[in-house]
């Protein structure tokens, strides 16, 4: 009886075991029950409507003042380490690298994957068109920054795990830009989708074929001293009027309204806290006083003490005879040796160079011009002295010329709306800086007029500044004599020709990097883009 | 699950009991040596599973067959006896103690108490009176050099600040790598608050109250945390807190000290010259001089001068200085004159009692700490409460919980904007910024009046008196723990645990700070106010059972623990203002709101199998299993197993083994643990952009720059250990030892993919490094007699780390973030964990500067100076107790690690430091050669040389051995009881103590050896304008009522 005793107990135990254990077994197989919505994050979205992404693609990267300003001769600094660049014609990593990171972080990835959603959305095809547009703009950046980049594999790491995309041959991606900008440009219709989101234009096709053609004539231009033949070929499509011609006046802007919410991050470094170190350069400033300049009053300023904001203790002197543009070929060091420099007699306080004007272009809320009228003006106007444009357009080269010109004097937001109460450059005021004697237009030296105009209404575009001087040659700079400056540069021709890829890209994509670095014949500043012959 | 399931056959197996009553026995059992009762006995009829527990009063009751029956009584710590019951209805059994050493008690994972000899593992129990008496307000911080394997730092961030505690190295490349806290069984958040400015708001151990601690158990290797599986990879810290002892009565504790906080000095500057540039000093208001700055005003000139000592011999003339007055140009030489004394006053009070169903403790405390600098305070108020009662015989149940409110009022910063520390630094040395004591803002514009040229550099009292940074956490912890004694062998256990706190944060950057861009219009200056709540729930239940046949003891336990947790934030920033020195949302221009949301949840199932054999050998198995939310459902599940095992020699030879031997014990050890993983990494998200673009343009963008990953798993830490511990001579001389070999694989990294394909990096699980290292303790008693004993203990560590692999191809990874202007962090395939690197001077191939018209310059290839993680850790500790007086001194150490100093590189760059001084007078001729490697001959402008440094990222002036020994602690304690014993009071004892004594050694110029200002470890190493290091005098007292 006891046995049996202990054997019913320990039936009941293995009973009651067992049951546990198939509860604990059931319990097991629901451990992860669910998991799976757990980890959706409730405040993330798994996808948004592609115009939005096309918005913030269009919020176009601005201008990299420590490389591109100081190349085009727009801008200029005296000091070096941090802050060293296209000053001293050195390599300094840290400064050159932006344009190639914010391109491809933002512009060309919304792009792509735009392209990449909507392409086969026949309810989404201006908006699709409008993406391969403003991608086509931003890789002809940087091709002409860079030379080759990842262009067919670029941006595609979420799409289709590409993570280190090859080099593409900036050739061939100029001729995939030139049929993408033709393509999209043809294929924008007003009676498919309305895109209101895009930034631009609120989705107004003429004006977006407007800008596709643009850029195709600037991209036919970039061919003007490689292949004439070629850059007449594409100028030609680019302004066939049957196509939607291009951009003629000031309403045609393409425009980033930078405002007081989101800044103009070109200009936040006229306020920022090194803001004592930037100067409007000697070039610049000699061209605009040399000529009369109506536009120099808005765009230079003379402080009593750089570093601190205009005031009434501080009150700013724009006056154009007294400014004082900031020379190249010198350093803090020995910048007292300059001629004219204006003091002061010891480093430690701030040099007595024009800036950037504070309360008009140099605003933090002042618009940016991606691609303008009086830049495509001037372009057309080459395009006329070249003999490249179709007989249809009959418009001389010299109206196109003063057209360009007074365009830029117009340009809205610099000179008239938030000047500060400035009055705006009146037509007599233009039509005078025209009659002067080095402007005025001269069928001899047109093709020096029109680029010396071209880099001037490029101001704070710096990078169309400098790569349009060194497809046209004009202005003629002095080349920049800075002791210990980059080899390659010194064995060229003085000028910084493109942007090093960046150290990342060397290290974590580095067979790619380093094959187009041998193609291209080395990753030097010195090295030249395809079409810079 | 294959493991599990023999655990529970195992359950199966050892459930054959015999139960089966004739006549009942009752007795009493009492300690022998004083015959109080003992409560919780284990009394079993031999040979069965019969038996009972005894209560409260040591009274128990059992039913025996028969005459024949023995009664086998077993206590923790005592010794095991046997009484025959005959014909006896009543016995009454005195227990003896067990020999301590053999019966010391060690709180283990999960709040399993284990007999210390029987474990496998390094855990070192924690003396609670050390860390009583500390004057540090972060309870880690009082940890420093007292645990063979740990290594803790408390950088000098405030009294608010965290403490940065590495068990056995460093186990990941980058994110966090701290200890778990496990607080009366359930885990508690510590993470590292930081704030803005690189400011440290604290972090999880700020809630606890020293004087509530019980006991504190550090598990240090991968198998003593084993039970805790994905959370085990850097070791536990167990805490458990008071619930009052079942005495009968009440018993009142006040606890109140008062610590001194004063800034030490290090700097030893060059006062030769003193404010100026190039030579030049500023004017006087006569002008005279022709080495004065020429231009604009004298004013001015001090002003844009006052961050450089390139100035002229120091002559003791009047000039006009920063603050507009004529001052002697003479040397300014106490750096810390700026600083006040920092306060801290704390007081607890405690209230315990119990009678013999339950106990309660319940305290309060409140610490009110000033920093050494104005308007920088921190306040904590705890409430802790912790109680346990017993219904009937076998049910207990216990409750503790924490709440507590934190209160840090602008904590000082460590950047330069606002960094008030860099900004008292870098002063020429002709200035005391005292004189700007009412001179930081402008009557007119009311904006800053900066001090130096560099506006970054804040006027600190501008930051005094105008920015404001405060974050109030409410928190409360706790659980309800019921055990249930099924039968003698067998019980079960269910918890719930809660840790919650929400935190209310604001932080402002005033309006007119001369750093600020200037807006459109209105006033400039950011503030931000932010609330965020932690929500972390874990329910877990065990089952435990233990059975003796013969020679063998065999225990195991069964549970498993669910835990959810949430953390949410939801703020809004704001830039710009319309009215001025308004600090509200509603008055912001641009308004940017922010939310963040994560939730995981973790299921695991555990079990533990213990056997012995004839109480000399032990062998421990666990089994854990994690199931992950955030991992891809399809390898969501991860198995986490250890194995240990302890042998005691001294036992099991005891023939043969000497007199004086009083243990002997070899442990054996492996494990696998895991790392946790974060929520939402494997999917692709857009998000909105918060304001729209010039007001109507909505705009959006795919999430973050790095590209998911959908089939990541978390890391893994494979750990084994070996172990000695020896107790000889009558315990006068004590070692325990312990080696290990710790490898992580399947290392979470971010790698480096091309910027071109969209994302700047890929996660991916592809990390291998390993930590080596062995850990000693030795405890000596030189002196041991009636009245006065010495006890010195000497623990040390030393800790090797490789990086064994990173992603295909990568060689390394940088880590650090990319704040720092000087100094970077990396992880190198083959070198230890924490490469600091950066450039050096471009030498030639015969290793000589080349220089070029007089100047060096960087090589573009950079080198690694070493590593910043220390090899060497460890503390030297000595207890001297005379009648009833203590005296307790600690001397800590670290090295084998290297810095890079910000500061100094402003010190040389700025003409401050000693190192300036060549060539002020007709120039540097710096020790280099010219390109065709003739020496170099040109004299460089001293200024000019110097200011050369500037963003070089050339570090090799500013490398430093970060090697220290410090003279930690001196505490002297007396116990004055017995002066009142005649008055109310019960008990009274007094400490007073100093801490951070003084510096042994170092081998930083200018700067606390322990100057490196950050706990993260992907920034370890760089040191960049923290405040200095105090010095604290603390008086405490302890009152029992």
């Amino acid at each position: 009886m006891y046995i049996m005793k202990t054997k019913y107990v320990n039936a009941m135990k293995i009973k009651y075991m067992l049951a546990t254990l198939l509860v604990l077994l059931f319990g097991m197989s629901s451990c992860d029950k669910g998991f799976v919505d757990i980890n959706n994050n409730p405040q993330g979205a798994l996808t948004i409507e592609p115009m939005y992404e096309l918005a913030s693609a269009q919020i176009i990267g601005t201008d990299q003042h420590h490389y591109e300003g100081e190349i085009a001769q727009q801008i200029q600094l005296l000091i070096g380490g941090q802050e060293e660049g296209g000053n001293r014609n050195t390599v300094n990593q840290g400064n050159m690298g932006g344009r190639f990171d914010f391109y491809f972080g933002t512009q060309v990835r919304n792009t792509v994957n735009i392209i990449n959603r909507v392409k086969n959305d026949p309810q989404k095809q201006n908006l699709y068109n409008m993406a391969r547009i403003l991608k086509a703009h931003t890789f002809m950046i940087l091709v002409d920054t860079y030379g080759d980049v990842p262009y067919t594999e670029a941006g595609l790491a979420n799409i289709s795990g590409i993570n280190l995309p090859v080099y593409d041959r900036q050739q061939d991606i100029y001729l995939d830009l030139e049929k993408e900008l033709k393509e999209a440009t043809d294929a924008l219709d007003a009676t498919k989708d309305a895109v209101p989101g895009e930034i631009y234009f609120s989705g107004n096709i003429p004006r977006w074929k407007k800008y596709g053609n643009s850029l195709l004539l600037r991209l036919g231009m970039r061919y003007s001293k490689l292949d004439p033949t070629k850059a007449a070929a594409i100028v030609a499509i680019a302004t066939d009027p049957a196509r939607g011609g291009v951009m003629s006046a000031n309403a045609d802007n393409v425009i980033v309204k930078y405002n007081s919410v989101q800044n103009n991050t070109t200009n936040a470094f006229c306020q920022n806290s090194t803001k004592h170190n930037w100067f409007v350069s000697k070039p610049f400033i000699d061209f605009m006083q040399a000529n009369s300049d109506p536009r120099l009053q808005y765009i230079a300023f003379l402080l009593p003490d750089p570093s601190k904001a205009p005031a009434s203790s501080n009150v700013a002197n724009t006056t154009p005879a007294s400014q004082i543009g900031c020379p190249y070929g010198y350093k803090d060091v020995d910048i007292a040796s300059a001629p004219g420099y204006p003091g002061p007699s010891s480093a430690g306080a701030t040099y007595k160079y024009s800036q950037y004007n504070r309360s008009t272009v140099g605003r933090v809320d002042s618009w940016y011009y991606v691609i303008t009228a009086a830049q495509t003006n001037l372009l057309m106007a080459e395009a006329k002295v070249r003999g490249w444009l179709p007989a249809s357009i009959t418009t001389t080269a010299q109206v196109f010329y003063e057209t360009g010109v007074k365009a830029h004097m117009s340009q809205a937001d610099m000179f008239a709306t938030t000047n500060g109460g400035v009055s705006p450059i009146t037509d007599v005021q233009a039509t005078a800086y025209l009659a002067m004697p080095n402007i005025v237009y001269n069928a001899g030296t047109a093709i020096k007029q029109i680029n010396e105009q071209y880099w001037a209404a490029s101001m704070l575009m710096w990078a169309e500044a400098w790569h349009n001087r060194e497809r046209s040659g004009f202005p003629v700079l002095t080349k920049n004599f800075i002791s210990g400056q980059d080899a390659s540069v010194t064995a060229g021709d003085g000028f910084i020709h493109r942007l090093m890829y960046t150290l990342k890209e060397m290290s974590a994509n580095q067979v790619n990097t380093q094959a187009a670095a041998d193609r291209i014949g080395g990753d030097k500043l010195g090295t030249r883009i395809f079409w810079d012959i | 699950m294959r493991k599990i399931s023999a655990l529970l056959v195992f359950l199966l197996l050892t459930g054959m009991q015999v139960a089966f009553a004739q006549r009942t026995v009752s007795g009493r059992v009492t300690r022998s040596a004083d015959n109080t009762p003992l409560a919780g006995v284990t009394v079993q009829i031999k040979g069965t599973t019969t038996g009972n527990i005894t209560d409260l009063d040591g009274k128990f009751s059992l039913p025996v067959l028969n005459n024949d029956a023995v009664l086998l009584f077993s206590f923790i710590g005592y010794n095991p006896k046997e009484v025959p019951v005959g014909s006896q209805t009543s016995v009454i059994v005195g227990l003896e103690e067990t020999n301590l050493v053999l019966s010391e008690v060690v709180v283990t994972a999960l709040g399993i108490k284990r007999e210390a000899k029987s474990i496998g593992y390094a855990a070192t129990s924690i003396d609670t009176r050390q860390i009583t008496n500390g004057a540090q307000v972060n309870v880690g911080a009082n940890l420093m050099g007292k645990v063979a394997g740990m290594s803790v730092t408390a950088p000098s961030t405030g009294p608010g600040g965290s403490a940065k505690i590495r068990i056995r190295g460093q186990s990941s490349f980058g994110g966090n790598n701290s200890p778990l806290i496990v607080v009366n069984g359930v885990p508690i958040n510590n993470d590292n608050q930081p704030g803005n400015g690189n400011s440290d708001l604290g972090d999880g151990m700020q809630s606890i109250n020293p004087d509530d601690i019980e006991t504190m158990t550090v598990l240090k290797g991968a198998s003593a945390a084993a039970l805790y599986g994905f959370r085990a990879k850097d070791g536990v810290i167990i805490i458990t807190t008071k619930t009052g002892s079942k005495k009968t009565g009440l018993g009142i504790e006040f606890n109140t000290s008062v610590v001194a906080d004063k800034a030490i000095d290090f700097t030893d500057f060059q006062y030769e010259y003193g404010q100026g540039n190039n030579g030049f000093r500023p004017g006087t208001i006569a002008g005279t001089g022709g080495t004065i700055i020429p231009a604009p005003d004298p004013l001015t000139n001090a002003r844009t001068s006052g961050g450089h000592s390139f100035g002229t011999k120091m002559d003791g003339l009047p000039y006009i200085a920063i603050d507009g007055l004529e001052h002697p140009y003479s040397p300014q030489k106490d750096r810390t004159a700026f600083y006040q004394t920092g306060l801290n006053f704390t007081n607890s009070v405690a209230l315990s009692g119990g009678n013999e169903n339950g106990s309660f403790h319940f305290s309060g405390t409140n610490t009110d700490a000033s920093s050494i600098i104005e308007n920088s305070k921190f306040n904590k108020k705890i409430l802790d409460i912790g109680l346990n009662y017993k219904f009937g015989e076998k049910l207990t149940a216990q409750v503790n919980a924490n709440y507590s409110i934190e209160d840090n009022l602008n904590p000082p910063t460590a950047t330069q904007v606002y960094g008030i520390a860099n900004s008292i630094y870098v002063m020429a040395n002709t200035i005391d910024m005292r004189w700007m004591k009412d001179v930081w803002r402008d009557p007119l514009t009311l904006n800053e009046i900066p001090t130096q040229k560099l506006v970054d550099r804040t006027n600190p009292y501008w930051a005094i008196n105008m920015r404001k940074e405060e974050r109030i956490r409410n928190r409360m912890y706790g659980n309800v723990l019921l055990k249930y004694q099924i039968l003698p062998w067998l019980y079960a256990q269910g918890r719930l645990g809660q840790d919650y706190f929400n935190a209310k944060y604001n932080i402002n950057s005033p309006t007119g700070a001369a750093n600020l861009t200037q807006p459109a219009y209105g006033f400039n200056g950011t503030y931000q106010e932010t609330t965020s709540d932690f929500k972390e729930v874990n329910a877990d239940f065990m089952i435990g059972a233990n059975q003796k046949a013969g020679a063998f003891t065999f225990a195991a336990t069964f549970g498993g623990n669910a835990m959810d947790q949430l953390s949410t934030s939801n703020g809004t920033s704001v830039t710009n203002f319309y009215i001025r020195d308004l600090y509200t949302i509603g008055n912001g221009q641009t308004k940017n709101p922010s939310t963040s949301y994560r939730r995981k949840k973790v299921n695991s199932l555990y079990g533990t199998f213990d056997v012995s054999f004839k109480d000399y050998l032990f062998l421990n198995l666990t089994g854990r299993n994690d199931w992950f939310s955030t991992l891809n459902p399809k390898s969501n599940s991860y198995l986490y197993p250890s194995v240990s095992s302890s042998f005691l020699f001294s036992e099991a030879l005891k023939s043969v083994m000497p007199s004086w031997m009083n243990l002997g014990k070899l442990r054996f050890a492996y494990a696998e643990v895991g790392g946790d993983t974060d929520p939402y990494t494997n999917t692709l998200y857009y998000t909105m952009s918060t304001n729209n673009f010039n007001g109507s343009f909505p705009y959006g963008n795919i999430t973050g720059t790095t590209n998911p990953n959908p089939d990541l798993k978390p890391l893994k830490v494979k750990e084994s250990e070996v172990g000695l511990e020896l107790i000889l001579f009558n315990r006068r001389i004590s070692i325990d030892m312990a080696a290990y070999n710790k490898n992580t694989v399947d290392e979470i990294l971010n790698v480096d993919i091309s910027n071109a394909s969209g994302f700047g990096t890929k996660k991916v699980n592809v990390g291998k490094l390993r930590n080596r290292g062995i850990e000693t303790l030795l405890t000596v008693e030189p002196v041991r007699t009636q009245n006065f004993t010495w006890q010195s203990s000497f623990n040390y560590t030393y800790n090797i780390s490789k990086v064994l692999q990173l992603a295909e191809g990568q060689t390394r990874l940088d880590v650090s973030d990319a704040q720092s202007w000087i100094g970077k962090v990396s992880e190198e395939v083959g070198m230890p964990l924490g490469s600091l690197r950066g450039s050096t001077y471009l030498r030639n191939a015969a290793g000589q500067i080349i220089t070029t018209n007089g100047r060096f310059s960087a090589d573009p290839v950079q080198v690694t100076y070493g590593s910043v993680v220390p090899k060497h850790t460890g503390g030297w500790i000595n207890t001297f107790t005379y009648k009833s007086f203590r005296l307790f001194t600690v001397i800590d150490f670290k090295g084998g690690n290297k810095l890079v100093s910000q500061s100094n590189y402003n010190f040389l760059r700025e003409g401050l430091s000693k190192k300036s001084l060549p060539g002020r007078d007709g120039g540097v001729i710096f020790d280099g050669v010219n390109a065709d490697g003739t020496p170099n001959t040109t004299p460089v402008e001293a200024e000019s040389f110097y200011t050369g440094y500037s963003g070089k990222k050339l570090y090799d002036p500013f490398i430093f051995d970060a090697s220290y020994i410090k003279f930690r602690t001196l505490t002297l304690g007396a116990d004055l009881s017995k002066f009142v014993s005649k008055t109310f009071i019960r008990g009274l004892n007094v400490n007073a103590s100093i801490n951070n004594f003084f510096v042994i050694m170092s081998h930083v110029d200018n700067l606390d050896p322990e100057c490196v200002s950050n706990v993260s470890d992907t920034n370890g190493g760089i040191e960049q304008m923290g405040l200095p290091a105090t010095r604290s005098y603390a008086l405490s007292f302890n009152f029992k009522f």
